[in-house]
Protein backbone atom coordinates (compact mmCIF):
# COMPACT_ATOMS: atom_id res chain seq x y z
CA UNK A 1 0.00 0.00 0.00
CA UNK A 2 3.06 2.31 1.01
CA UNK A 3 4.83 0.66 -1.24
CA UNK A 4 3.54 2.53 -4.60
CA UNK A 5 3.82 6.44 -3.53
CA UNK A 6 7.06 5.52 -2.19
CA UNK A 7 8.32 3.92 -6.12
CA UNK A 8 6.58 6.91 -7.51
CA UNK A 9 8.59 9.26 -5.54
CA UNK A 10 11.67 7.11 -6.11
CA UNK A 11 11.51 7.32 -10.21
CA UNK A 12 10.61 11.17 -10.01
CA UNK A 13 13.91 11.31 -7.95
CA UNK A 14 15.81 9.09 -10.04
CA UNK A 15 15.09 11.11 -12.97
CA UNK A 16 16.78 14.30 -12.32
CA UNK A 17 20.47 14.39 -11.38
CA UNK A 18 22.89 12.25 -9.42
CA UNK A 19 22.81 14.45 -6.34
CA UNK A 20 18.93 15.17 -6.80
CA UNK A 21 18.48 10.70 -6.33
CA UNK A 22 19.45 11.16 -2.54
CA UNK A 23 16.06 13.87 -2.39
CA UNK A 24 13.92 11.03 -1.32
CA UNK A 25 15.86 9.93 1.43
CA UNK A 26 13.02 9.78 3.85
CA UNK A 27 10.44 8.48 2.27
CA UNK A 28 12.83 5.61 0.59
CA UNK A 29 13.51 2.29 2.43
CA UNK A 30 12.83 3.53 6.09
CA UNK A 31 12.15 -0.58 7.19
CA UNK A 32 15.06 -2.31 5.63
CA UNK A 33 17.76 -2.40 7.90
CA UNK A 34 21.43 -2.21 6.98
CA UNK A 35 23.74 -4.51 8.28
CA UNK A 36 25.76 -2.38 10.75
CA UNK A 37 21.70 -1.78 12.00
CA UNK A 38 21.23 -5.22 12.35
CA UNK A 39 24.38 -5.66 13.99
CA UNK A 40 23.71 -3.01 16.51
CA UNK A 41 20.52 -4.25 17.51
CA UNK A 42 22.16 -8.10 17.80
CA UNK A 43 24.79 -6.40 20.02
CA UNK A 44 22.14 -4.71 22.49
CA UNK A 45 20.54 -8.07 23.02
CA UNK A 46 23.95 -9.83 23.71
CA UNK A 47 24.61 -6.83 26.40
CA UNK A 48 20.93 -7.07 27.69
CA UNK A 49 21.55 -10.48 28.31
CA UNK A 50 24.97 -10.10 30.24
CA UNK A 51 23.18 -8.26 32.51
CA UNK A 52 25.37 -5.21 32.26
CA UNK A 53 24.38 -1.77 33.59
CA UNK A 54 23.36 0.64 31.89
CA UNK A 55 26.01 3.91 32.83
CA UNK A 56 23.45 6.68 34.15
CA UNK A 57 22.75 9.60 31.37
CA UNK A 58 20.04 11.94 31.44
CA UNK A 59 20.07 12.02 35.15
CA UNK A 60 23.55 12.81 35.14
CA UNK A 61 24.36 15.04 32.18
CA UNK A 62 24.48 18.95 32.90
CA UNK A 63 21.93 20.98 31.84
CA UNK A 64 22.86 22.54 29.00
CA UNK A 65 21.42 25.01 26.46
CA UNK A 66 22.24 22.93 23.36
CA UNK A 67 20.05 19.74 24.79
CA UNK A 68 17.62 22.43 27.28
CA UNK A 69 16.30 23.64 24.32
CA UNK A 70 15.83 21.07 22.05
CA UNK A 71 13.96 19.42 24.35
CA UNK A 72 11.89 22.51 25.07
CA UNK A 73 11.47 22.36 21.30
CA UNK A 74 10.58 18.61 21.78
CA UNK A 75 8.31 19.05 24.31
CA UNK A 76 6.48 22.16 23.06
CA UNK A 77 5.83 20.66 19.86
CA UNK A 78 4.19 17.67 21.39
CA UNK A 79 2.30 19.79 23.88
CA UNK A 80 0.71 21.73 20.84
CA UNK A 81 0.20 18.80 18.44
CA UNK A 82 -1.53 16.92 21.41
CA UNK A 83 -3.52 20.52 21.98
CA UNK A 84 -4.70 20.58 18.43
CA UNK A 85 -5.71 17.14 18.38
CA UNK A 86 -7.52 17.22 21.21
CA UNK A 87 -9.31 20.02 20.97
CA UNK A 88 -10.32 19.95 16.96
CA UNK A 89 -11.61 16.20 18.09
CA UNK A 90 -13.38 17.39 21.13
CA UNK A 91 -15.08 21.11 19.25
CA UNK A 92 -15.91 18.50 16.58
CA UNK A 93 -17.75 15.68 18.42
CA UNK A 94 -19.13 17.70 21.99
CA UNK A 95 -22.00 19.81 21.34
CA UNK A 96 -20.25 22.98 22.39
CA UNK A 97 -18.22 25.38 19.81
CA UNK A 98 -14.99 27.23 19.94
CA UNK A 99 -16.96 30.86 20.03
CA UNK A 100 -18.94 29.79 22.73
CA UNK A 101 -16.31 28.24 24.91
CA UNK A 102 -14.18 31.21 24.22
CA UNK A 103 -17.36 33.41 25.40
CA UNK A 104 -18.19 31.14 27.96
CA UNK A 105 -14.66 32.05 29.46
CA UNK A 106 -14.55 35.52 29.12
CA UNK A 107 -18.03 35.13 30.87
CA UNK A 108 -16.16 34.54 34.06
CA UNK A 109 -14.73 37.83 33.73
CA UNK A 110 -11.33 37.05 35.00
CA UNK A 111 -8.82 40.03 36.05
CA UNK A 112 -6.33 40.87 33.52
CA UNK A 113 -3.09 39.82 35.31
CA UNK A 114 -4.36 35.70 35.57
CA UNK A 115 -5.52 35.82 31.57
CA UNK A 116 -2.07 37.24 30.67
CA UNK A 117 -0.58 34.30 32.57
CA UNK A 118 -2.16 31.89 30.38
CA UNK A 119 -1.94 34.22 27.49
CA UNK A 120 1.75 33.89 27.75
CA UNK A 121 1.49 29.86 28.15
CA UNK A 122 0.18 29.55 24.92
CA UNK A 123 1.95 32.38 23.08
CA UNK A 124 5.42 31.60 24.16
CA UNK A 125 5.89 27.91 23.12
CA UNK A 126 3.98 28.97 19.40
CA UNK A 127 6.56 31.50 19.21
CA UNK A 128 9.34 29.66 20.46
CA UNK A 129 8.64 26.47 18.57
CA UNK A 130 8.39 28.30 14.94
CA UNK A 131 11.67 30.26 15.61
CA UNK A 132 13.71 27.59 17.10
CA UNK A 133 12.42 25.17 14.09
CA UNK A 134 14.08 27.81 11.20
CA UNK A 135 17.13 27.74 13.50
CA UNK A 136 17.29 23.96 13.56
CA UNK A 137 16.49 24.02 10.02
CA UNK A 138 19.93 26.15 9.38
CA UNK A 139 21.47 23.47 11.44
CA UNK A 140 20.55 20.85 9.08
CA UNK A 141 21.78 22.68 6.35
CA UNK A 142 24.91 22.97 8.23
CA UNK A 143 24.08 27.05 8.77
CA UNK A 144 24.68 28.65 12.09
CA UNK A 145 27.04 25.70 13.72
CA UNK A 146 30.93 27.42 12.65
CA UNK A 147 31.35 26.86 16.27
CA UNK A 148 29.90 26.11 19.61
CA UNK A 149 29.65 30.16 20.42
CA UNK A 150 27.83 30.62 17.28
CA UNK A 151 24.95 27.65 18.14
CA UNK A 152 24.96 29.79 22.00
CA UNK A 153 24.79 33.29 20.72
CA UNK A 154 21.59 31.77 18.54
CA UNK A 155 20.46 30.28 21.21
CA UNK A 156 19.91 32.47 23.54
CA UNK A 157 18.52 35.06 20.75
CA UNK A 158 15.86 32.74 19.72
CA UNK A 159 15.02 32.67 23.15
CA UNK A 160 15.01 35.86 24.55
CA UNK A 161 12.77 37.25 21.11
CA UNK A 162 10.46 34.46 21.64
CA UNK A 163 9.73 35.97 25.42
CA UNK A 164 10.06 39.61 24.10
CA UNK A 165 7.68 39.02 21.24
CA UNK A 166 5.36 36.80 23.21
CA UNK A 167 5.12 39.58 25.99
CA UNK A 168 4.23 42.29 23.22
CA UNK A 169 1.41 40.08 22.45
CA UNK A 170 0.13 39.73 25.79
CA UNK A 171 0.72 43.34 26.40
CA UNK A 172 -1.15 44.01 23.01
CA UNK A 173 -4.22 41.64 23.76
CA UNK A 174 -4.53 43.77 27.26
CA UNK A 175 -4.55 46.91 26.24
CA UNK A 176 -7.24 45.98 22.97
CA UNK A 177 -9.90 44.60 26.19
CA UNK A 178 -9.37 47.54 28.12
CA UNK A 179 -9.96 49.93 24.74
CA UNK A 180 -12.75 47.45 24.52
CA UNK A 181 -14.12 47.58 28.29
CA UNK A 182 -14.28 51.35 27.73
CA UNK A 183 -16.16 51.85 24.27
CA UNK B 1 64.15 15.19 13.85
CA UNK B 2 64.25 12.09 16.14
CA UNK B 3 67.15 13.29 17.78
CA UNK B 4 65.38 16.19 18.35
CA UNK B 5 62.40 14.21 19.72
CA UNK B 6 65.00 11.71 21.98
CA UNK B 7 66.07 15.09 23.75
CA UNK B 8 62.12 15.77 24.50
CA UNK B 9 61.76 12.88 25.77
CA UNK B 10 64.86 12.46 27.96
CA UNK B 11 63.69 15.96 29.64
CA UNK B 12 60.38 14.66 29.98
CA UNK B 13 61.64 11.53 31.89
CA UNK B 14 64.09 13.94 33.83
CA UNK B 15 61.45 16.43 34.70
CA UNK B 16 59.20 13.59 35.57
CA UNK B 17 62.13 12.21 37.92
CA UNK B 18 62.68 15.30 39.72
CA UNK B 19 58.06 16.19 40.23
CA UNK B 20 58.66 12.49 41.92
CA UNK B 21 60.96 13.00 43.87
CA UNK B 22 59.38 16.37 45.10
CA UNK B 23 56.24 14.79 45.91
CA UNK B 24 58.38 11.83 47.62
CA UNK B 25 60.09 14.24 49.48
CA UNK B 26 56.40 15.95 50.30
CA UNK B 27 55.25 12.29 51.47
CA UNK B 28 58.06 12.13 53.56
CA UNK B 29 57.07 15.69 56.03
CA UNK B 30 54.91 14.18 58.93
CA UNK B 31 52.62 17.46 58.85
CA UNK B 32 49.52 17.18 56.40
CA UNK B 33 48.37 20.69 56.00
CA UNK B 34 44.68 19.28 54.54
CA UNK B 35 43.41 22.34 53.58
CA UNK B 36 42.29 21.04 50.36
CA UNK B 37 40.67 17.58 50.63
CA UNK B 38 38.75 16.94 47.11
CA UNK B 39 36.13 14.47 47.74
CA UNK B 40 35.23 12.72 44.36
CA UNK B 41 32.05 10.39 43.94
CA UNK B 42 33.01 7.98 41.41
CA UNK B 43 30.78 5.44 39.73
CA UNK B 44 31.19 1.62 40.84
CA UNK B 45 30.33 -1.46 39.18
CA UNK B 46 31.64 -4.97 40.35
CA UNK B 47 30.86 -7.19 37.53
CA UNK B 48 32.26 -10.07 39.65
CA UNK B 49 29.84 -10.02 42.60
CA UNK B 50 26.57 -11.42 41.53
CA UNK B 51 23.88 -9.67 41.47
CA UNK B 52 25.81 -6.41 42.27
CA UNK B 53 24.51 -3.07 41.69
CA UNK B 54 26.11 -0.28 40.47
CA UNK B 55 27.26 2.22 43.58
CA UNK B 56 28.45 5.64 43.64
CA UNK B 57 31.74 5.52 46.21
CA UNK B 58 33.20 8.98 47.48
CA UNK B 59 37.14 9.83 47.84
CA UNK B 60 39.14 12.08 49.47
CA UNK B 61 42.30 13.33 47.35
CA UNK B 62 44.48 16.13 49.33
CA UNK B 63 44.80 17.94 45.92
CA UNK B 64 48.68 19.17 47.45
CA UNK B 65 49.63 15.78 46.90
CA UNK B 66 48.09 15.11 43.65
CA UNK B 67 48.63 16.11 39.64
CA UNK B 68 46.87 18.74 38.29
CA UNK B 69 44.35 16.69 36.23
CA UNK B 70 41.00 14.30 36.92
CA UNK B 71 43.40 11.16 35.66
CA UNK B 72 46.12 11.66 38.11
CA UNK B 73 43.63 11.70 40.97
CA UNK B 74 42.01 9.00 39.72
CA UNK B 75 45.39 7.64 39.30
CA UNK B 76 46.67 8.31 42.91
CA UNK B 77 43.51 6.65 44.45
CA UNK B 78 44.23 3.49 42.34
CA UNK B 79 47.80 3.21 43.65
CA UNK B 80 47.14 4.51 47.36
CA UNK B 81 43.67 3.60 48.06
CA UNK B 82 41.54 1.14 46.12
CA UNK B 83 43.33 -0.99 43.09
CA UNK B 84 40.23 -2.31 42.29
CA UNK B 85 39.16 1.03 40.77
CA UNK B 86 39.27 0.46 36.88
CA UNK B 87 39.36 2.63 34.25
CA UNK B 88 41.15 3.33 30.61
CA UNK B 89 44.18 5.40 30.40
CA UNK B 90 47.39 5.68 27.87
CA UNK B 91 48.64 8.55 26.69
CA UNK B 92 47.99 11.00 29.41
CA UNK B 93 47.95 14.03 27.29
CA UNK B 94 44.44 13.76 25.20
CA UNK B 95 45.79 12.37 22.39
CA UNK B 96 44.52 8.13 22.62
CA UNK B 97 41.37 8.65 23.69
CA UNK B 98 41.17 6.12 25.99
CA UNK B 99 40.34 8.04 29.04
CA UNK B 100 37.01 8.79 27.74
CA UNK B 101 34.31 9.07 30.45
CA UNK B 102 31.72 11.89 32.28
CA UNK B 103 33.15 14.47 34.72
CA UNK B 104 30.72 16.99 36.38
CA UNK B 105 28.28 16.67 34.20
CA UNK B 106 30.11 16.89 30.72
CA UNK B 107 31.85 13.92 28.95
CA UNK B 108 35.50 14.79 28.18
CA UNK B 109 39.15 13.28 28.83
CA UNK B 110 40.25 12.97 32.16
CA UNK B 111 43.47 13.42 31.11
CA UNK B 112 43.02 16.97 30.18
CA UNK B 113 40.17 17.92 32.37
CA UNK B 114 41.45 20.23 35.18
CA UNK B 115 40.53 19.17 38.78
CA UNK B 116 37.89 21.77 40.17
CA UNK B 117 40.07 23.28 43.38
CA UNK B 118 36.87 24.46 44.69
CA UNK B 119 37.28 21.81 47.64
CA UNK B 120 33.15 22.77 49.36
CA UNK B 121 31.65 20.85 45.94
CA UNK B 122 32.89 17.22 45.18
CA UNK B 123 33.59 16.30 41.81
CA UNK B 124 30.95 13.49 40.22
CA UNK B 125 32.96 11.17 37.83
CA UNK B 126 30.55 8.51 35.65
CA UNK B 127 31.27 6.25 32.55
CA UNK B 128 30.55 7.50 29.18
CA UNK B 129 26.75 7.88 29.67
CA UNK B 130 24.22 4.79 27.98
CA UNK B 131 26.89 2.73 27.11
CA UNK B 132 26.58 -0.78 28.81
CA UNK B 133 29.31 -0.56 32.04
CA UNK B 134 32.11 -3.87 31.81
CA UNK B 135 33.13 -2.51 35.34
CA UNK B 136 33.62 0.94 36.99
CA UNK B 137 34.36 3.27 34.44
CA UNK B 138 34.78 0.89 31.55
CA UNK B 139 32.24 1.43 28.72
CA UNK B 140 31.51 -1.65 26.32
CA UNK B 141 32.89 0.38 22.63
CA UNK B 142 32.16 -2.30 20.49
CA UNK B 143 29.21 -1.29 18.81
CA UNK B 144 31.11 1.83 18.21
CA UNK B 145 34.25 0.60 16.71
CA UNK B 146 31.67 -1.38 14.51
CA UNK B 147 29.83 1.50 13.34
CA UNK B 148 33.44 2.99 12.60
CA UNK B 149 34.37 -0.03 10.66
CA UNK B 150 30.65 -0.17 9.03
CA UNK B 151 31.61 3.10 6.98
CA UNK B 152 34.99 2.34 5.47
CA UNK B 153 37.73 4.30 6.56
CA UNK B 154 40.12 3.89 4.36
CA UNK B 155 40.68 5.97 0.70
CA UNK B 156 38.83 3.77 -2.14
CA UNK B 157 39.60 4.66 -5.97
CA UNK B 158 37.71 3.47 -8.85
CA UNK B 159 40.90 3.07 -11.20
CA UNK B 160 43.52 0.25 -10.15
CA UNK B 161 46.68 1.88 -8.36
CA UNK B 162 49.75 0.69 -8.51
CA UNK B 163 51.88 1.91 -5.07
CA UNK B 164 54.76 3.98 -5.71
CA UNK B 165 54.03 4.59 -9.33
CA UNK B 166 52.53 8.22 -8.86
CA UNK B 167 51.44 10.66 -5.90
CA UNK B 168 47.46 10.96 -4.97
CA UNK B 169 47.40 14.29 -6.21
CA UNK B 170 45.59 16.78 -3.77
CA UNK B 171 45.54 20.94 -4.16
CA UNK B 172 45.51 23.50 -0.79
CA UNK B 173 42.16 23.75 -0.72
CA UNK B 174 41.07 20.31 -1.41
CA UNK B 175 43.08 19.44 1.79
CA UNK B 176 41.98 22.09 4.00
CA UNK B 177 38.44 20.91 3.51
CA UNK B 178 39.90 17.47 5.82
CA UNK B 179 40.96 19.57 8.42
CA UNK B 180 38.91 19.95 11.91
CA UNK B 181 37.49 16.46 10.99
CA UNK B 182 40.42 14.04 10.69
CA UNK B 183 42.04 15.18 14.25
CA UNK B 184 39.18 13.33 15.52
CA UNK B 185 40.57 10.66 18.23
CA UNK B 186 37.72 8.31 18.78
CA UNK B 187 37.00 9.30 22.27
CA UNK B 188 33.01 8.43 21.95
CA UNK B 189 32.90 11.27 23.93
CA UNK B 190 30.53 13.34 21.29
CA UNK B 191 28.19 10.28 21.00
CA UNK B 192 27.66 9.22 24.19
CA UNK B 193 26.36 12.52 24.92
CA UNK B 194 23.88 12.65 21.80
CA UNK B 195 20.57 11.93 23.16
CA UNK B 196 19.97 10.92 19.99
CA UNK B 197 22.08 8.20 20.22
CA UNK B 198 21.35 7.09 23.57
CA UNK B 199 17.74 6.08 22.58
CA UNK B 200 18.71 4.69 19.30
CA UNK B 201 22.67 3.40 19.41
CA UNK B 202 21.81 0.34 17.36
CA UNK B 203 20.07 2.55 14.36
CA UNK B 204 22.10 5.57 14.48
CA UNK B 205 25.58 6.03 13.44
CA UNK B 206 26.23 8.92 16.01
CA UNK B 207 28.00 12.09 15.74
CA UNK B 208 31.80 10.75 15.48
CA UNK B 209 31.00 8.44 13.05
CA UNK B 210 29.11 10.33 11.33
CA UNK B 211 32.17 12.89 11.16
CA UNK B 212 34.32 10.33 9.90
CA UNK B 213 32.07 9.22 7.20
CA UNK B 214 31.85 12.48 5.86
CA UNK B 215 35.73 13.12 6.08
CA UNK B 216 35.89 10.29 3.56
CA UNK B 217 32.76 10.96 1.59
CA UNK B 218 34.67 14.83 0.67
CA UNK B 219 37.78 13.18 0.59
CA UNK B 220 38.54 14.34 -3.21
CA UNK B 221 40.80 11.51 -3.15
CA UNK B 222 38.15 9.30 -3.04
CA UNK B 223 35.98 7.90 -5.69
CA UNK B 224 33.10 6.09 -4.20
CA UNK B 225 31.48 9.18 -2.19
CA UNK B 226 27.64 8.47 -3.70
CA UNK B 227 27.78 4.70 -2.40
CA UNK B 228 29.39 5.92 1.31
CA UNK B 229 26.34 8.03 1.13
CA UNK B 230 23.84 5.33 -0.32
CA UNK B 231 24.82 3.57 3.04
CA UNK B 232 23.94 6.01 5.08
CA UNK B 233 20.52 6.73 3.47
CA UNK B 234 17.86 5.43 5.64
CA UNK B 235 15.81 7.32 7.79
CA UNK B 236 18.34 6.64 11.14
CA UNK B 237 21.78 6.47 10.26
CA UNK B 238 22.29 10.50 9.42
CA UNK B 239 18.75 11.47 9.79
CA UNK B 240 18.29 10.43 13.53
CA UNK B 241 20.28 13.10 14.32
CA UNK B 242 18.02 16.37 15.90
CA UNK B 243 20.29 19.05 15.61
CA UNK B 244 20.63 19.11 19.73
CA UNK B 245 24.53 20.17 18.90
CA UNK B 246 25.64 18.44 22.13
CA UNK B 247 28.25 16.91 20.22
CA UNK B 248 30.10 20.06 19.02
CA UNK B 249 29.67 21.54 22.79
CA UNK B 250 31.33 18.51 24.55
CA UNK B 251 34.34 17.24 22.11
CA UNK B 252 37.53 17.37 23.59
CA UNK B 253 39.83 18.31 20.76
CA UNK B 254 37.36 20.91 20.23
CA UNK B 255 36.41 19.68 16.68
CA UNK B 256 32.39 20.04 15.11
CA UNK B 257 30.73 17.09 14.19
CA UNK B 258 27.16 19.07 14.51
CA UNK B 259 28.41 20.75 11.03
CA UNK B 260 29.85 17.45 9.45
CA UNK B 261 25.96 15.95 10.12
CA UNK B 262 24.60 19.07 8.41
CA UNK B 263 26.96 18.62 5.52
CA UNK B 264 26.07 14.76 5.08
CA UNK B 265 22.29 16.07 5.37
CA UNK B 266 23.20 18.91 2.71
CA UNK B 267 24.55 15.99 0.29
CA UNK B 268 21.82 13.05 0.82
CA UNK B 269 18.95 15.70 -0.05
CA UNK B 270 20.67 16.92 -2.48
CA UNK B 271 20.91 20.81 -1.43
CA UNK B 272 24.93 20.16 -1.96
CA UNK B 273 27.01 17.89 -3.96
CA UNK B 274 30.75 16.61 -3.87
CA UNK B 275 33.19 19.19 -5.57
CA UNK B 276 34.61 17.59 -8.26
CA UNK B 277 38.34 16.82 -7.62
CA UNK B 278 40.91 19.42 -9.29
CA UNK B 279 42.61 17.97 -12.52
CA UNK B 280 46.50 16.65 -11.04
CA UNK B 281 49.26 19.38 -12.24
CA UNK B 282 51.57 16.25 -13.02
Amino acid sequence: MINIPTSILCRLGARSSISRSFGTSVVAKSDAKTPIQKFGWEYLMKQRAKSRPIAPHLTIYQPQLTWMLSGFHRISGCVMAGTLLVGGIGFAVLPLDFTTFIEYIRGWNLPCAVTAVFKYIIAFPIIFHTLNGIRFLGFDLAKGVDNIGQVYKSGWLVFGVSAVIALAIVINSCQNKSKAVKA
Amino acid sequence: MLARSALLVQSAELAANAARAASGAAAAQPKKTGNRIKTFEIYRFNPEAPGAKPTIQKFDVDLDQCGTMILDALIKIKNEVDPTLTFRRSCREGICGSCAMNIGGQNTLACICKIDSDTSKSTKIYPLPHMFVVKDLVPDMNLFYAQYASIQPWIQKKTPLTLGEKQMHQSVAERDRLDGLYECILCACCSTSCPSYWWNADKYLGPAVLMQAYRWVIDSRDDYATERLHRMHDSFSAFKCHTIMNCTKTCPKHLNPAKAIGEIKSLLTGFKSKPAAEPSAF
